[in-house]
């Protein structure tokens, strides 16, 4: 009896969370307002019993980790792109600091950022990578699209046969996939002996360590990841929209145009997210395949960091490489949002 | 309890208050009788919407109540706050005599039937329904018997083995009815316990609820929105709708005299005529009728001041059609055939009774030349006793 | 249905894509010539050589151990974030808690790897712990990063859960902790298991964050594998991959089996109790 009580459940009724089954559904978004004793609630009031403590803890543990391993160490990173680059260990100034042995200092400095400016090493970095993580996700789209769509049109034991299939791949090792197109692209490799033996091509051409390797090998390492949701969007397509379309007199590509690809479009959006997102910062397939001309903006923080060993000016690269995939994270984390609340 | 429902008792007066010998079948007419589960002065607000408002209800011992109603009335709302998965805003539930706020659900003596039967998928039949006594400490021999009367009841017990997705939905809806007895509660929960299953395994069902519950003795709260399935089963019937109960009544109360036009339009078809009170004459109320013609009709429940707006309501059966004029001053009206369905055994018409107000008329086929002559266009007239018709104020 | 014509062939194309490297990694693991692409006969001494390379063994299991842990901790961890965000409702500080689990999803390695690494340093120096890079900074890594996509995994799946079931347990009596024992996990146990599968492949897959919170002594798989094949293409690499494709052919396979015919037996098994009770009404 004491447990409830202690909750709050008993003197003040339970403000419900909007998670219970029989809200209605317009209300199911609306915000909780304000309450005077804000614990966390199990939804409908099952909660008041409980005593708390087991949810604490199953909040606690993951927050925790997460807040040691991925906020902080983050929150680090920014202070460091704020402080000033010194040969020392570690190479850069405290941020806060005792100058005069009584109060605090804060030293900031935009040095970083301003270098990164001045320098057009990081501006080229960082418009190639950009450059070349949308052309890749253009390929992606235009080779995963079509793919997609016969998946959802197939019948449900090969779809889901075809969906393998594409997924296979996945679960091979990465950097086994990348390394695979080494041997293919060669100036020796497979493809040059095969344009040759086909007499397309005379003399072998030079494709490895070329922007032209890069596109290849993000296409396809990030395919599958432009395929699924794509598929998702499709199955769920009502057949019947086009149906009634085509009854109305439109044609196939019409159907298309007007009907199913604009229904796809969350779809289409997701995907470029999951492809463009991580290939901005890719860092592997341009190290193996691309050549030194081109670099991207992974390597440049990778080497800054490694081989120059300046600290500050890696995490300016890393918050401005950051800053400019924060509109294509949101997007996404709201679509994330999305999906998972909508059931 | 069939004998009750089906008892003939069409002079009961509105409300049914006023009987004078305690009925130990319907303790809902002794005032001294103690309720089994009372609801008292119920709220529920979520944000800004208001999901019940001041629900007060009492339900007996050994009753099969209702609480009837359309999608969003409140009616599981308040069924899942009896359960404990909802606290009221304001109000209490009391189950026999003990105050349930702050009590969770497995801790109430009560056990619920859930729509989607809810049959945990990763265990058999048997561990289904020994699941709630194991949780309850009883003894292992004490379960495995007692689970294995209640699958008798449920005539399951040759399934005992099986996983719930090897069973058709029929079977599925006797497991969950089972284990939601086995516990012996003090009330048998509900929701929607038809609602999954096709039409005709629903009226078989119908009846093999209404016999466990004759034979366990328990006190059953049903959530419906099927109101055949309310009349059927239920010793009473809660009609609600926007998260109040517009009358509580024995099913033929609820369809004889409904107590307001939301009950009255909501249960079967009713034809309303709207009016003022003339007064009364002859112990027979007099209604002038807005669209013209005088209205009588027999009114025992509280006095009705002269000159108030009233609606009076007939059902299309007790309505009389005929193809020539009728010596009446009164409870007549002429119009025109519509629309006309003939069943065979019985013809159902809409007559335009002028303006495009239309009412509809339920007439057996006794008079086959009425039948074959009341056609599209024609001009008939149709009259009611004074005894048929329902005055409803608001 | 001319258009599906135009799908189906780019479906072709697309799988030709997906499945020539893989394929040629494969038959060249076969070939007695070190030279690279250039078919030298038939053989099997690149497996030898494999399983006699004490690096790539010792760096294997290395990488099958970090993998292990950080799948089977990034679930527990994983469950709990997945429930509470599922279950609980709003609470304080709820926000942040879902913008720390989805944010490393979308993070790109690079950064992440450059922040865990500053981050242990800034311990190491503060509280002397870890005092060195090795297994556990890796593994820590590794936890951090599969934690989110478990969580997404598990949230998505008990939202879509149907809550009455758990109702149900607790209205039979079973308290809420118990339940999630009772009933939840097991009900959703398919999902524990590729939420785990997931987190392992990824752990196994990862180069970019392991590089930076790596160790000396605690080189992994793709680092050494990166280290090697960045001058040249090496044929015990092709072994090494055909051995790992082979793995994970037969396992999806095995799989694939499993979830058929367990599919097939449930629709036999309705379809049974169906036609039973038209049978017992007719």
């Amino acid at each position: 009896m004491s447990e409830f009580l202690d909750s709050g459940g008993l003197a003040t009724p339970a403000p419900i969370g909007p998670g219970a089954a029989i809200v209605p559904e317009e209300l199911a978004g609306l915000p909780p307002g304000p309450r005077p004793n804000d614990r966390l609630r199990f939804p409908g009031n099952m909660l008041h019993s409980l005593g708390n403590s087991w949810q604490r803890i199953m909040v606690a543990v993951p927050f925790g980790w997460m807040l040691l391993f991925f906020l902080i160490p983050f929150a680090i990173v920014l202070k460091i792109g704020f402080a000033d680059s010194v040969v020392a260990r570690p190479p850069f100034t405290p941020l806060l600091s005792y100058p005069d042995g009584d109060h605090l200092a804060l030293t900031v400095t935009w040095d970083n950022f301003a270098s990164l400016w001045q320098d057009d090493l990081y501006l080229r970095a960082y418009l190639n990578s950009l450059k070349i993580a949308a052309i890749s996700t253009v390929f992606c789209l235009l080779l995963g699209y079509p793919m997609a769509l016969a998946i959802a049109r197939a019948t449900r034991q090969t779809r889901n046969i075809m969906l393998l299939v594409v997924v296979l791949p996945f679960w091979t090792p990465f950097l086994l996939r990348v390394y695979a197109w080494l041997g293919i692209l060669d100036t020796n490799g497979l493809l040059n002996r095969f344009l040759q033996w086909a007499h397309v091509t005379h003399a072998p051409l030079q494709m490895l360590y070329t922007p032209f390797a890069v596109y290849v090998g993000i296409v396809y390492s990030y395919l599958p990841f432009m395929i699924l949701p794509l598929y998702a969007s499709l199955e769920r397509l009502d057949r019947t929209l086009d149906e009634a379309a085509a009854d109305l007199g439109a044609k196939p590509f019409a159907v298309f145009r007007d009907i199913t690809f604009p229904l796809s479009i969350p779809g289409v959006i997701a995907g470029s997210l999951l492809v463009f997102i991580p290939a901005v910062g890719e860092y592997v397939i341009p190290d193996l395949l691309g050549n030194a001309s081109n670099v991207m903006i992974g390597r440049v923080l990778y080497d800054e960091f490694f081989s120059n060993r300046d600290w500050p000016t890696a995490s300016a690269v890393a918050i401005a490489l950051l800053l400019a995939l924060v509109i294509p994270m949101i997007l996404f984390q709201y679509l994330q949002a999305k999906q998972v609340d909508a059931p | 309890m069939a004998e009750t429902l089906l008892r003939p008792d069409t002079n009961l007066p509105a409300g049914g208050v006023s009987a004078a010998i305690p009925d130990v079948t319907e303790p809902w007419r002794d005032s001294a009788a103690k309720p089994f589960i009372e609801i008292r002065g119920v709220s529920k607000q979520f944000g800004t919407f208001v999901a019940l408002q001041d629900v007060s209800l009492k339900i007996y011992k050994g009753e099969l109540f209702s609480l009837l109603g359309g999608s969003g009335c409140g009616k599981t709302t308040l069924l899942r706050m009896i359960a404990g998965f909802e606290t009221p805003s304001s109000g209490s539930i009391i189950i026999d005599g003990q105050d349930m706020t702050g009590v969770p659900p497995y801790e109430r003596p009560v056990n619920m039937m859930f729509q989607s039967y809810a049959l945990f998928p990763h265990m058999s039949v048997f561990n289904n329904v020994a699941y709630g006594l194991k949780k309850d400490g009883v003894a292992r021999a004490e379960i495995a018997k007692r689970v294995d009367e209640a699958l008798a009841l449920v005539q399951l017990r040759p399934y005992a083995e099986r996983k719930p997705h090897q069973l058709s939905g029929g079977q599925r809806q006797r497991v969950a009815l089972a284990r939601s007895l086995v516990k012996r509660p003090k009330a048998l929960l509900l929701d929607e316990p038809l609602g999954a299953l096709d039409k005709k395994l629903r009226e078989a069902t119908q009846y093999e609820l209404m016999n466990i519950q004759d034979k366990v003795g328990i006190t059953f709260i049903v959530v419906t929105h099927d109101q055949e399935e309310a009349m059927t089963l239920s010793t009473r019937i809660a009609v609600m709708d926007r998260g109040q109960v517009y009358q509580v009544g024995r099913p033929i109360e609820i369809y004889e005299y409904p107590n307001c036009r939301f009950t009255a339009g909501f249960i079967g078809t009713m034809n309303m005529f709207e009016g003022v009170v003339l007064g009364l004459e002859d112990r027979l109320l007099r209604v002038k009728g807005k669209e013209g013609g005088d209205f009588l009709l027999a009114h025992p429940g509280a006095p009705v001041p002269d000159g108030t707006p009233v609606w009076v309501a007939v059902r299309p059966e007790k309505i009389r059609l005929s193809l020539t004029p009728v010596a009446a001053t009164q409870n007549m009206v002429a119009g025109k055939v519509k629309d006309l369905g003939y069943f065979g055994g019985t013809t159902s018409y809409r007559i335009d009774v002028g303006d495009g107000r239309l009412v509809s008329v339920n007439v057996t086929n006794a008079d086959r030349a009425l039948a074959l002559r009341a056609d599209w266009d024609e001009r008939v007239f149709l009259t009611w006793d004074p005894a048929s018709a329902v005055l409803l104020t608001e | 249905m001319r258009k599906l014509g135009v799908a189906r062939l780019v479906f072709g194309v697309g799988v030709a894509f997906l499945y020539i490297p893989i394929i040629t990694l494969i038959i060249f693991s076969f070939n007695s010539s070190r030279i690279v692409m250039l078919w030298g006969g038939f053989s099997t001494k690149w497996y030898a050589s494999l399983f006699h390379n004490g690096f790539m063994m010792a760096a294997a299991r290395r990488t099958l151990e970090i993998g292990l842990t950080a799948a089977t901790c990034a679930v527990v961890l994983g469950t709990m974030a997945g429930y509470s965000l599922a279950r609980f409702g709003p609470f304080r500080g709820r926000t942040l808690f879902s913008g720390m689990i989805t944010a490393p999803l979308v993070m790109p390695d690079v950064i992440t790897g450059i922040s865990l690494l500053l981050m242990f340093i800034a311990m190491g120096q503060l509280i002397g712990w870890p005092a060195d890079r090795g297994m556990l900074t890796i593994a820590i890594a590794h936890i951090t990063f599969c934690t989110s996509y478990v969580t997404v995994v598990l949230q998505s799946r008990l939202v879509a859960l149907d809550r009455s079931l758990e109702e149900a347990a607790m209205d039979l009596g079973c308290r809420p902790l118990r339940i999630l024992f009772d009933i939840t996990l097991p009900i959703i146990a398919p999902a524990l298991l590729s939420a785990w599968l997931l987190a392992f492949t990824l752990s196994l897959d990862d180069l970019v964050i392991s590089s930076f919170v790596a160790g000396p002594g605690s080189t992994t798989l793709p680092l050494l594998i990166f280290s090697e094949v960045k001058l040249d293409v090496k044929p015990d690499v092709n072994a090494l991959a055909a051995i790992v494709i082979a793995f994970v052919t037969i396992g999806t396979i095995i799989a694939g089996f499993v979830m058929a015919s367990r599919e097939r037996k449930r629709l036999r098994d309705e379809q049974l109790a169906f036609a039973a009770e038209a049978a017992a009404r007719a």
